[in-house]
């Protein structure tokens, strides 16, 4: 095969099970493409201003070795640590399916994956909320995992 | 090697979807595709005296092998095997049944297309099939 792009995967982990099934898939990706940027963020709510004096609780998690974004990433790390695959975790802040799909614009994503939960009830027919909102933001293909 | 499941309908909502995995292809990703195409089954109101069943039957072998003669053009070039699998019914159920029985790992398709009345309740067609495959969806725009 001709010397081609690096494929590029952004893999949204919110810590689910479903979440790291998609991170799986991606691998499984890489693994077959050689050559892949493998970004996996998570987002966190945008922290009002001044957070440090208003959110006293959200400060002892930063400050409590690694933030609640950094460790809901931990477990999907580890799996392409053990894949042997170097992955860019970051955590990004605001609303998901909009930083997600705008961030992954930036970096030329080839495909955004992403868990989805299938919610019970009347709702049945719907697919996660961030999952249906990225899908309609993307300018990228999306994978859903559930 | 990659086995993906690729619905089309000939639509150029489908074709873009077929574009994707000959993109994939093209990076380097070894790609084996099950090409599914779902026709509607016939319907009373289709069948008269002068348009038998095997008319309708017909039409729907000739719009199913006209969607895959389109993918393939597309697929073929990017040098990825092809199975054909053509389904009667409805779409979703056939997409999720027919990507377990091929044991595929993916399902690609494009995010329109199949359009019916139902799918105003129940969601477009790639969406039921997002929330029932147990096996990751691509949804290409």
């Amino acid at each position: 095969m001709s010397a081609s792009p690096a494929l590029v995967l952004v893999v949204a982990v919110d810590g689910s099970v479903e979440s790291l099934r998609a991170a799986r898939h991606a691998l499984r990706l890489c693994e077959e493409a050689g050559s892949c940027d493998l970004y996996l963020w998570n987002v966190q709510p945008a922290l009002p201003r001044g957070a440090s004096r208003l959110a006293p609780r959200e400060r002892r998690i930063e400050n409590g070795g690694g933030s609640l974004g950094h460790a809901l990433l931990r477990e999907a790390c580890a799996e392409a640590r053990r894949a042997g695959r170097r992955a860019m975790a970051e955590v990004l802040h605001g609303d998901p399916a909009t930083e997600i799909a705008g961030e992954a614009a930036k970096v030329r994503a080839d495909l955004i994956l992403v868990g989805t939960r299938s919610l019970g009830g009347p709702r049945e027919a719907l697919l996660g909320s961030v999952a249906r909102r990225l899908i309609a933001l993307a300018r990228c293909p999306v994978v859903t995992a559930r | 090697m990659l086995k993906l499941l690729v619905a089309t309908d000939g639509s150029e909502n489908a074709l873009r979807a077929v574009r994707h995995v000959a993109d994939l292809a093209r990076r380097g990703v070894a790609i084996q595709v099950v090409l599914f195409n779902a026709q509607p089954p016939v319907m009373a109101w289709e069948v008269g005296a002068i348009a038998p069943v095997e008319i309708a039957e017909r039409r729907r072998t000739l719009a199913a092998a006209a969607a895959f003669a389109g993918a393939r053009a597309l697929l073929e070039p990017a040098g990825i095997a092809i199975v054909e699998h053509e389904a009667k019914g409805d779409p979703a159920h056939e997409i999720v049944t027919a990507a377990e029985a091929h044991d595929c790992d993916g399902i690609v398709m494009g995010r329109r297309g199949f359009g019916t009345l139902a799918s105003l309740v129940l969601g477009s067609v790639s969406s039921q099939v997002a929330r029932r495959s147990r096996i990751p969806v691509t949804l290409v725009k």
